[in-house]
């Protein structure tokens, strides 16, 4: 294989890798976004609310 | 406020709080993006408090979800900032600790990625967090950022490639371990594959 085919070839794999990494990134961000939100977070806005009202 | 003022909550207040509601599952998307599991519910859970006592500074009409981000991300960079001064990262100890640390649901990709993102600084970790992962613009991330455009740009394209090195170094120095000629027979087979097409092509005018 002579220089200009390999330093193509990984070219392609370079832009290949990043869409693959584009998808994981975006993968790894909606898993967490589309989990139920736990308790704690709305029992502690409710506390943060109450202080301000009482 | 005055202690025994009594006050009334206000239609904005009850606004504010459903729309805050509506955007914790992104807080803690962006938070575990950036920071490890154990530490990230609480980055959450504090931008989110912080979010509703700082409620009066909001200003109507504006980018509510970046406000809040810009929220988180100030928290993190100034964990991070702490953290650096007190100890400074050992590769080797914090690759260990991140992977221990991790989701035991979450697939070997991810997980893959998701230790190599701790490795970054943690500004480039923020941008590509925000840019490639939660899909905003570079200028929203600026915005949340504090810096130009062109430096979000910059950050993002470093982090990719720092990143993809990482899991390179990481794969190479896993098959020298494990000395599994599977993977490279696989690659061996790809990088053929890829030249007979390339044998294919028209020959360019080099």
């Amino acid at each position: 294989m002579n220089r200009s085919k390999s330093s193509k070839l990984e070219q392609r794999n370079d832009r290949q890798r990043q869409t693959v990494l584009g998808t994981t990134l975006k993968r790894l961000y909606a898993d967490v976004a589309e989990q139920p939100v736990p308790d704690g977070f709305l029992s502690l806005l409710e506390q943060a609310d109450r202080k301000r009202q009482s | 406020m005055k202690p025994g003022a009594v006050v009334l909550p206000t239609v904005d207040d009850v606004g504010f709080k459903a729309e805050l509601v509506k955007l914790i599952p992104h807080l803690r998307a962006f938070a575990f993006s950036i920071s490890r599991a154990a530490e990230a519910e609480d980055l959450a859970q504090d931008a989110m408090v912080k979010a509703w006592r700082a409620r009066a500074s909001f200003e109507p009409g504006s980018n509510f979800k970046a406000w809040v981000f810009t929220i988180l991300r100030n928290q993190h960079t100034s964990l991070a900032r702490r953290a650096w001064r007190s100890q400074p990262l050992d590769p080797g100890v914090a690759e260990s600790t991140l992977m221990a640390s991790d989701d035991p649901m979450a697939s070997e990709e991810l997980l893959d990625v998701r230790s190599a993102m701790l490795l970054l600084s943690f500004e480039q970790r923020q941008a590509l967090a925000l840019v490639g992962a939660a899909g905003l613009s570079y200028k929203e991330t600026a915005e949340i950022c504090g810096c130009a455009e062109g430096t979000v740009k910059s950050r993002v394209s470093r982090a990719r490639a720092e990143l993809l090195a990482i899991l390179d170094r990481r794969k190479h120095r896993q098959r020298v371990r494990t000395n599994v000629p599977a993977a490279r027979v696989f690659e061996t087979i790809m990088a053929e594959a890829a030249a007979m097409q390339n044998r294919d092509e028209p020959r360019s005018s080099v």
